[in-house]
């Protein structure tokens, strides 16, 4: 297919992005459809499916991205120094109300969770992955939070209708 | 005392802690035995005072409403039911199996969520230093160009001598000229009479001379309308 030559044109274009890049800014850099560049797309992840290949075109907030395939992270944490961060339980708690619940005043987290959030909010917000959206409007008109694009890339997931559905009660007791 | 505290601290809240008095005794959700539940909450709150741990005041909340659910379970149903029916017949359960159902079901997505960022975690990019606008390397220099332009610079340099540019318009002149337009106009004349030139630093004179006339009483001011012309007048000398 004629198409096939702008195979080497989005590998290289993903290369050096350093943020998600979506179809619609591929099809313009390209000079091609948005259709087209996501067939490419899908054909260039088939090929890269291969196990001789070790990096990947992932969908990521609303863009792509190349990635390294996971089977290589421990291989890749000998070379690299990688730092955990990881989220304590609460802050995750909090985290997943967010989002599921966006737009949300923090009061409404705090009736949730039964504790006050304050010091976890703050550092959500410092990590980029929450931010303040607007004003409920009611009485003190409270902030409202929401998720970020960072929160969609820590989290692999595309969009927000990407979040694994909310289990239902009595399915899940225990 | 150091692996109590431990253990007391895996409880984030008072909701926490009775998901773990719920699952540690097997009861259902939907059916709390709130007697026998009530009672090992408060055992705990009492072995944080053990422990000199301050108790947060959510605790103590949620213990006074175990405390009134307790009580509402045991009065007979009697004594408030002709009032309001349809509320009387609500387990008194009801509002707290719906939080701790709701509490639940995001403590399971937060698990969800965690595991999903560890399976991103798992994955590296390349990360990429090509910055957005790419600056080439300045093009055509030679130590010659450098040579000339400090040449040039020298030519062009500025003379120590400055000019300093007599003053056109004096208020002292502005004055004398004012009033010697307004005993030659009898005593009235229009504002824009006083600046021919329209110049900038005629108008600020002849405004500040305008001021010091008044301040002497030598004028007054006259304007019969807003936006109306403005009349400059002689005032007759009083006495």
């Amino acid at each position: 297919m004629f198409y096939d030559n702008y195979k080497g044109d989005i590998e290289a274009v993903l290369f050096v992005s350093n943020e998600p890049v979506t179809a619609e800014h591929l099809a313009e850099v390209l000079a091609i459809d948005v259709q087209n560049v996501e067939e490419l797309i899908t054909k260039m992840q088939m090929d890269m499916m291969d196990s001789a290949r070790g990096i990947m075109i992932i969908k990521t907030a609303g863009g792509y991205r190349l990635a390294t395939k996971p089977e290589y992270a421990d291989l890749l944490s000998r070379i690299v120094q990688t730092v955990e961060q990881k989220l304590s339980v609460p802050a995750m708690e909090t985290l997943a109300i967010i989002a599921y619940k966006q737009p949300v005043t923090r009061q409404e987290v705090e009736d949730i969770r039964g504790v006050k959030i304050d010091g976890i909010l703050s550092k959500l917000l410092e990590h980029s992955l929450v931010r303040e959206i607007g004003r409920k409007e009611v009485i003190g008109r409270p902030i409202l939070y929401g998720t970020t694009t960072k929160f969609l890339q820590t989290f692999g997931l595309n969009d927000l209708t990407d979040l694994p559905p909310i289990a239902l009660d009595r399915a899940m007791n225990n | 005392m150091s692996d109590y505290s431990i253990k007391l601290d895996v409880f984030e809240g008072p909701l926490d802690l009775l998901m773990h008095l719920i699952e540690k005794n097997k009861v259902d959700i939907y059916d709390i035995p709130i007697v026998e539940i009530t009672g090992q909450y408060l055992a705990y709150l009492d072995r944080f005072k053990e422990y000199n741990i301050e108790i947060a005041s959510e605790f103590l909340v949620m213990a006074a409403n175990l405390l009134y659910i307790k009580s509402r379970l045991l009065l007979p149903l009697t004594a408030a039911a002709d009032s309001d029916e349809s509320e009387e017949e609500l387990d008194p359960r009801q509002e707290l199996v719906e939080r701790l159902i709701e509490y639940r079901r995001f403590k399971a997505m937060s698990g969800l969520l965690s595991q999903l960022g560890e399976e991103q975690a798992r994955l590296f990019y390349h990360v990429s230093d090509l910055p957005t606008i790419e600056y080439l390397p300045l093009a055509e220099l030679d130590v010659k160009i450098l040579a000339q332009a400090f040449a040039a610079l020298k030519e062009t340099a500025v003379e120590e001598t400055t000019v300093v540019v007599r003053e056109e318009f004096n208020i002292q002149d502005k004055i004398a000229g004012i009033l010697a337009l307004l005993t030659k106009s009898s005593g009235r004349i229009e504002l824009t009479d006083i600046v021919p030139t329209r110049r900038r630093a005629e108008i600020v004179a002849a405004f500040l001379a305008l001021l010091e006339l008044i301040k002497l009483k030598k004028i007054i001011i006259e304007q019969a309308t807003p936006f109306a012309a403005i009349f400059i007048c002689l005032r007759e000398e009083q006495g």
